[in-house]
This record gives structure tokens, C-alpha cells and sequence, in this order.
């Protein structure tokens, strides 16, 4: 049994980085050296061997990562900065006191109570704009996780091993445009029940103030205006709903996800089998790649795999933009050395 | 041993002659010219404020249209199923992004340019022509936005990263000295203008006397613009009385578009005809006036530019692509603020679009077809200020009392030109391949004339002005900056509006009731609905607001009001 902990704290401070600036300035971005950045994580990796023996082997390897990236500090006088401008929709941002590359959108109005304020003239809720709200624009999410989990086990018996890994990502958050299209055209079987109509669950609200309509009572009225499937999931004008034309976050979801990413099966082969060739030694393996996964969060048959993400690894995380699904591989590797 | 020493030796010597020549230039980008001669940026800058100010149904910036892709529904002459219906333009509107990006990253950029080196050589005449231009967008940033950066604007290099919002009114009195310089600059007999413009000038070719007149018409029109919060009758009429204003149809103050050539120029209206699927539809609001429908204004009038004005893709009695919402004959659309069951249906290869005259597309012959690139040539220009712009101002202006002069025959006037400007911009700029008849000639547009007069004659006074407003309105479409700054001033032409019982009862609009031949004597009424009010301005372009933290919050703008507003 083996057990390697290791805790740090990083913290990162005038580093040089284009900024985003406002087009009046003349530019979008200019470089800088600016702010604070703070890494605080453990990394735990734990192996196992429940059994050891000649011809029969079993190892299980564990490996747990978290870690906390907040901005702490950016350039006197400025609230926020735009990280990378993406779409309108969503993007990311910095921001003191909030996760690196935290993503920005819109929401929808809710009152006091947490009630979503629906718009008596269509049915749909009301996105929080400037007349009606604060601000345009809000935290919808923070695309780095809470933690990841790796679980590996390696079996071996005689010439033949097998190596499972398993992954398991928590939390997160990531903006959808290809399910927020899949749901919002009816292409999934999610809401292929399309003879109901719904009632969002919420209040009658006033697109233009923002609030709760009171009866003469000056009690809330619950929503009882009925929607077809069909603008349930592509908002019909005047209205938002919960997929097409809609407000930032109901595009997000958790991307919490469990993955089997690999299983490799090898044999090496017995050299008594080829004795009389000038082989020095002869493996074979079979391995599949990310051959399940399920990201609970999501809706179920748009098999929606969240480490999909349009800009790679760079500081824009969380958001997809219809991107290609993933893949999932195999192959078979034979080894001969000489 | 020697001799091939030698001969080693010649090649040696040229390679130190060529590297002793040549400092260390790595700091100077070969490929990112840091100093760009005036003449290469003044056709991008006068082609740029074309592209920010037209329509335009793209979103990329080849394809995708200026402030008027949104102001053309906010004056009721475009319908669609876009956000501008229902007045629900956010901050985050691409027609917002675009435009301002293009004011701020390409035109003030490219302008400041050209003011700085060409007053530092001595060409002043592309200075003044910069400035009458710099003027001019930032005085139509005003009309639209309210507050914005000026002042501050495009001064990261002097360490200004975060502009404040300048008042309006703050703008405004710098536009107008701008203006003056830039005369001033135009009409300075001493400087040695080294270098003139000619052919680079897009707009003018390089004629500084159209210039000045260009300028001193902005002039007439921000003065008139401010006649509400200010007394401008002695500005007003010493212009007028100086008499070097626009003031014929070829002096008017045009981004002349071309076609589809060496380059693609053409103006980005015309996309709505290659587009996969078609954006603007022309609002029945808009046809029923010029058809002579609305039993308010122009009342059994029919409008003779209607088919220079709309391309009906269907014959009278063709088959729609699928059922429509409004039809009459060949002309297909929907309303505004339409919940009708019919409103979303594709009308791709049915829908009426803009015509020859406001996006260089076909003239509706009546031979009908589906619309494509083959349909036109796109040239069409967008229009700043025409002759008849300053007709129509002069027109409003004797209406207010500000000027003497006869109000009748200065609107009769106008709309002859307006006219005319049709016929100018079809011979002498869309060039199409199909015959076009001439326009202004015909005994229909004496009589549509003399309709409009009489029934202008009889009118009450407010409505005197709601008639020559109204044919200001129909004579600028396709460039909506001034009808939606006219309307906000003056309330005219008066537009739909889906709450009002009399053009729409119990929520419901009745489209010509035999205009469907697909159902004669029974076309439905269609449903419409308005929760918001009308839109005082356009809101701030929301990357801006997130960006810089001298941006006011995000306006309201149901309420936020010019400065020039009453």
C-alpha cells in the first residue's frame, strides 16, 4: 500500500496577459502585466495491492485531484475583464473573488421568493435585462470542477494483464449550444411526447418592471398559460423557454461525468513459441478508449459527452459550441522486439 | 589551393556588401504596414460608414448589415422574425456589434489616421474630408445611441484605456466645430495639398466644393434635429440663406455601393437575395400606405415606386411555399408583432423582398421568379442626406415656423425629387441588366403628386406635417437613421401599433380579405401582440458595457431619451 498526498497553494501575480478592452479605446486587447491568480489543491494518489503473488497480481490505483483557481486581484479600477469574447450568448471572464474563466449569460427573472416570472402574454419566462433588473448579464457557471477521480485496476495472471480505468469527473459547468439546438428542433427522444401542452411553473411577471403582477389581493398569480412542446423548447417571441432563444442559463448544465476511459487486455506471448526465431519477445494487446460514459446532469438521449469543448485547452473551458462528439477507439497493439 | 580561395571568395564578399546594407529590422512588421497612405484609407473608411449604417439580414461582416438592419422594423418598413419585432433588441444584438465595433475599432481608427498625416502634409483637403465624416458618424451615434465615447474615444496609445460616455449634447456641439474645420480645411486656398483626392474618394470623387455642401447639409439637418430643445431659426436660415446646400440629385451625400466585381462591393442589403434563408420582409404597414390602403394617409393613392420599391417573388395568382399570413396578390408577408399561426412559416421562394431601389435587387416586372445573385447587381447606394433629405427638412422647417417660405410647393418639390432619386440611383448606380422604365417622367407620379397635395390641402395643420413626414418616410427607405430620428422628434409617420384598438382591434388585423387567391373573401384576420413601448433609443453594445468600467449601466431604452427629444 502506497499513499502519496500532496497539498499546495500557488499564488501567481502580475503575470503578462492581453486584456480585452473596449473597441472605443480604438483596440480589442491590449497586453498587460496584471492581477493575482490563486491555485489551492490536493492531489491524493493511492495504490493497493490486494494481492501480489507469482502468477496472479492485482493492483488498484486511485488518484483524487481538486483544485481551487480564484482570481484575487485584477487592475485597480476595473470590476471585470472579458477573458476571450465568444458569442453574445455566453463568455468567459475574471473577476476578484470568483473562479477563473467563470462564465457570464443571461438569466431569466425570478421574484423574492425563487418563482420564475412568466410573460401572461405567451407563457414563456422573462429575461433579466437592464430595464427590468441589475444588469444584462450574470454568473451562470464555473466550468472548473470539484474534483476528479481516477480509479485504475490492473489484473495479471500468467502472460495476460488487463487495465481498467475508470474516471470520474464532479461539478462543473458547461454551456451546451448543440443540446440547446438537439432538444430546441426535436431531433431527441427527451420530448418526443409532442401531443401535451405544459405551464412553466412560476408567476405572471411584467416583462417591462420586472415584477410580480399582484392580484387585488396583492398576491402572486400562478402561471396557468398553457405552451406547446413545440415552444417549450424554442422560445416563442416574446417569451423564453427552456432550449432555442433563450436566456445563458438554461443552456449550462453540470457536466458531472463517469467514464470508462480505457481497458486494455495484453498477452505476452511465451517464448518457447517462437524459440527457434530471432525474436526476443512478442506481446500482443487489445484496448478500447472511452467506451462508456454517462454525465447524469444532462438530457438522457442526447448522450451529450461534457469534455467536449470547443476551445481545447485553453483558459475558455465549459463552453461548446456544436462541436463534433467524441469517439470512441480501439486498437490493437502487437509488440516484437529483436 | 589558391584559385579556389578566390572564387570562394566573390560570393562572400557580395553576401557582406548585401548584409552591411541592412540594419537590424526586426522590430518593423513587413507584413502590418504601421503607416498607411491617406488615399488607401479613405475608400475603407467612407465604404465602412456605408456598412455600418444599411441593412443587412448576414451575421458576418461580408454579409451583415449596419443600424438600419434594426431601425427598418423600428420605422415599420421591414418585418421579420427577428428580435427588433417586438422592439426586443438587446445590447447583445449582433446589428448592435457590429455596427459599434465598425465605429470604433475601423472608422475612428482609420479616420484619426488620415487627420493626423494629412494635416502633417499639408493635404488638408482629405483632413476636411475626414472630419466631415468623423461628424457625421458620431453625430448619428448620438441620434441612435444617446451617450457614447467620443471625447476619450480612441486614445489607448495616450493611455485613456476605459473612455467615459460623452452627453449628447456635448457630442453634438463638437460635431457641429468639427464640421466647420472640416470645411474650413476643404476650402483653405493656401495649404500645398501635395495630394488630392480623386478616385479613392468613393463618395465624391474628390470634389471639395460637394463636400462643403455635404457638410453644411448635416449642418441643416443637427440643427434641425435640435429645434425641440433649442431655438435654431437664425442657424437654420443663414444656411439656407448662404444657399451652398445639396441641391441637386447628384450632389446627394451617398456611400455608393457596386457590384459583385475584382472585389465584392456589393452593398450588404442585397444579401437578403442570396441569403439560405431570407430575413426582411417588407412590413404590410409600409405597403398598405404605399398601396394606398390605409384609409388614414395617402387614402386611394397607389404609390408608382412600388415595384422599384418591393420584388414580389410570385405571380398575383402563384402558389406560396407554404400558407401565409398576409398576401395581397403577389405580395407576401407578415406583421409585426404577429402571433398568427402562419407567421413562422418559411416563405423563402414567396416572400416580397426589397426592390431595386433600396438593395440593387429586381425590378418587379411582374415576370415574377424566385430571387438569387442572377436578380440584380447590389450596387445600390446607402443614402446619407439626398436633395430631397434637404427638401423634406426645409419642408418641416417653414411647417415649424423656423423659415419663411412656401410649405406646399417645398413638399411638391421634395417629392419630385424623390422621385428622381429613384431614377439616378437605378440609371446611374445599380445599373441592372433588365430594362427599368423611367420614373419620374410619367403622368402616374404627376397624379400620385397631385393626390398627396390634395388631400395635404385639406388637412388640419399637424397633419400637414404628418403628410410631408410621411413622404420623407417613404422616399428614404433602406437608410432608417433619419426616419427613426424623425419620428422620434415629430411622432410621424405614424407607425403600427399592435395595442391600438383602431389598427387592430381586440388584438386582431385584418389583411386584405380577398388578397389570398388561395382563399377568396376569406383571408384570416391574424393575431398581434406589443408588451413593450416604443424604443426612445438603441441599448449600448453590451461587450462595451462588459469591458469598459466608464460605461454606464445598461439603459432602459423604452425611456432613454435623446437629448434632442422633447
Amino acid at each position: 500500500m502506497l499513499l502519496d498526498f500532496t497539498w499546495y497553494s500557488k499564488k501567481s501575480t502580475n503575470q503578462i496577459a492581453p486584456i480585452t478592452v473596449p473597441t472605443s479605446s480604438g483596440y480589442t486587447s491590449a497586453y498587460k502585466n496584471f492581477g493575482e491568480v490563486t491555485n489551492k489543491g490536493v492531489e491524493v494518489e493511492l495504490t493497493v495491492r490486494p494481492l501480489a503473488g507469482k502468477q496472479f497480481s492485482w493492483e488498484v490505483k486511485g488518484i483524487f485531484t481538486k483544485n481551487n483557481n480564484i482570481v484575487t486581484k485584477l487592475i485597480d479600477g476595473v470590476d471585470r475583464l472579458l477573458l476571450s469574447p465568444v458569442t453574445t450568448a455566453v463568455s468567459p471572464y475574471l473577476e476578484p473573488g470568483q473562479p477563473f474563466g467563470y462564465l457570464r449569460g443571461t438569466k431569466t427573472l425570478r421574484d423574492a421568493q425563487g418563482n420564475l416570472l412568466i410573460n401572461p402574454a405567451t407563457g414563456g419566462m422573462i429575461q433579466a435585462n437592464a430595464a427590468n433588473s441589475p444588469s444584462d448579464q450574470y454568473n451562470v457557471g464555473n466550468p472548473n470542477p470539484d474534483f476528479k477521480l481516477g480509479i485504475s485496476n490492473t489484473v495479471s495472471y500468467k502472460g495476460f494483464s488487463m487495465n481498467v480505468l475508470f474516471d470520474y469527473t464532479k461539478g462543473g459547468a458547461i454551456f451546451s449550444n448543440g443540446i440547446s439546438n438537439i432538444i430546441g428542433r426535436g431531433v431527441t427522444k427527451d420530448n418526443v411526447d409532442r401531443e401535451t401542452s405544459w405551464v412553466i411553473p412560476g408567476v405572471y411577471g411584467d416583462p417591462d418592471t420586472g415584477q410580480p403582477i399582484l392580484d387585488s389581493r396583492g398576491n402572486t398569480i400562478p402561471n396557468v398559460t398553457r405552451l406547446t412542446t413545440n415552444d417549450l423548447y424554442f422560445s416563442p417571441i416574446g417569451g423564453q423557454t427552456f432550449a432555442i432563444n433563450t436566456s445563458t442559463e438554461w443552456n449550462v448544465y453540470d457536466a458531472t461525468v463517469y467514464r470508462l476511459r480505457e481497458i486494455t487486455i495484453g498477452y505476452e506471448i511465451p517464448k518457447s513459441l517462437f524459440k527457434k526465431l530471432p525474436i526476443g519477445s512478442m506481446s500482443i494487446s487489445v484496448s478500447g478508449r472511452n467506451l462508456w460514459y454517462e454525465a447524469p446532469n444532462t438530457p438522457r438521449y442526447v448522450n451529450f459527452d461534457p469534455e467536449v469543448n470547443s476551445f481545447g485547452s485553453s483558459t475558455t473551458q465549459g463552453i461548446e459550441l456544436s462541436s463534433a462528439p467524441s469517439a470512441k477507439r480501439y486498437g490493437i497493439n502487437l509488440n516484437v522486439t529483436f | 589551393m589558391k584559385h579556389t580561395f578566390k572564387f570562394y571568395l566573390i560570393p562572400a564578399l557580395l553576401l557582406m556588401i548585401v548584409s552591411c546594407k541592412k540594419t537590424l529590422d526586426i522590430n518593423t512588421d513587413p507584413n502590418n504596414p504601421s503607416a498607411v497612405p491617406v488615399s488607401l484609407l479613405l475608400p475603407t473608411v467612407e465604404r465602412g460608414l456605408g456598412d455600418a449604417l444599411t441593412t443587412g439580414p448576414g451575421n458576418t461582416s461580408a454579409d451583415g448589415g449596419g443600424l438600419s438592419q434594426i431601425l427598418e422594423v423600428y420605422v415599420h418598413r421591414f418585418s421579420g422574425r427577428v428580435n427588433a419585432d417586438q422592439y426586443e433588441v438587446t445590447g447583445s444584438d449582433f446589428n448592435i456589434n457590429l455596427p459599434w465595433n465598425r465605429v470604433y475599432y475601423s472608422e475612428l481608427n482609420n479616420l484619426e489616421a488620415i487627420i493626423a498625416s494629412a494635416t502633417a502634409d499639408g493635404n488638408l483637403k482629405y483632413a476636411g474630408i475626414a472630419k466631415i465624416i468623423k461628424a457625421y458618424t458620431f453625430s448619428v451615434m448620438v441620434d441612435v445611441f444617446g451617450n457614447v465615447p467620443f471625447s476619450e474615444a480612441n486614445k489607448l496609445r495616450s493611455g485613456i484605456t476605459y473612455p467615459k460616455f460623452d452627453d449628447g449634447d456635448d457630442v453634438y456641439a463638437a460635431v457641429l466645430t468639427l464640421l466647420d474645420q472640416g470645411i474650413a480645411d476643404l476650402e483653405n486656398t493656401t495649404a500645398p495639398n501635395p495630394l488630392n483626392p480623386g478616385s479613392d474618394d468613393v463618395i465624391y470623387n474628390g470634389n471639395a466644393g460637394k463636400w462643403v455642401k455635404a457638410a453644411k447639409s448635416i449642418k441643416l439637418k443637427l440643427y434641425t434635429q435640435l429645434r425641440l430643445v433649442q431655438n435654431v431659426t437664425a442657424e437654420v436660415n443663414a444656411l439656407i440663406t448662404e444657399g451652398d446646400l445639396i441641391s441637386t440629385t447628384d450632389e446627394s451625400f451617398m456611400m455608393p455601393y457596386g457590384p459583385n466585381g475584382a472585389t465584392d462591393d456589393r452593398n450588404p442589403a442585397f444579401f437578403d437575395y442570396i441569403a439560405g434563408q431570407r430575413t426582411n420582409n417588407i412590413s404590410p404597414w409600409f405597403y398598405e400606405i404605399l398601396k394606398g390602403y390605409n384609409v388614414n394617409i395617402n387614402a386611394g393613392l397607389t404609390d408608382p415606386r412600388l415595384p422599384y420599391y418591393f420584388y414580389n417573388q410570385l405571380k398575383p395568382t402563384g402558389t406560396a411555399d407554404g400558407a401565409t399570413e398576409y398576401r395581397d396578390g403577389a405580395f407576401v408577408s407578415i406583421y409585426f408583432g404577429s402571433v398568427g399561426p402562419d407567421k413562422d412559416r418559411s416563405q423563402q421562394n414567396s416572400m416580397t423582398i426589397a426592390g431595386i431601389y433600396p438593395a440593387g435587387g429586381k425590378y418587379d416586372d411582374g415576370t415574377a421568379g424566385r430571387g438569387s445573385a442572377a436578380s440584380g447587381t447590389g450596387a445600390a447606394p446607402y443614402r446619407f442626406i439626398t436633395y430631397a433629405d434637404i427638401l423634406y427638412l426645409k419642408a418641416e422647417l417653414i411647417h415649424a415656423g423656423l423659415v419663411t417660405g412656401d410649405e406646399r410647393a417645398t413638399l411638391q418639390a421634395a417629392m419630385r425629387e424623390s422621385f428622381r432619386q429613384v431614377d439616378h440611383v437605378v440609371k446611374n448606380f445599380v445599373k441592372p441588366t433588365q430594362p427599368v422604365p423611367t420614373l419620374a417622367t410619367t403622368t402616374a407620379v404627376t397624379n400620385y403628386i397631385n393626390g398627396v397635395l390634395t388631400q395635404y390641402d385639406a388637412a388640419s395643420a399637424n397633419k400637414k406635417l404628418e403628410y410631408i413626414m410621411t413622404q420623407k418616410w417613404i422616399s428614404s427607405f433602406g437608410s432608417a437613421v433619419d426616419a427613426y430620428s424623425d419620428y422620434r422628434r415629430t411622432g410621424y409617420p405614424i407607425l403600427f401599433d399592435p395595442n391600438n384598438p383602431a389598427m387592430a382591434p381586440g388584438g386582431l388585423v385584418q389583411p386584405p380579405i380577398n388578397g389570398n387567391p388561395a382563399l377568396p373573401g376569406a383571408q384570416k384576420p391574424v393575431q398581434v401582440q406589443l408588451v413593450k413601448t416604443y424604443p426612445l433609443s438603441l441599448p449600448w453594445d453590451q461587450v462595451e458595457l462588459e469591458t469598459n468600467p466608464n460605461a454606464p449601466g445598461q439603459k432602459n431604452p423604452s425611456s432613454f431619451k435623446v437629448f434632442w427629444m422633447q
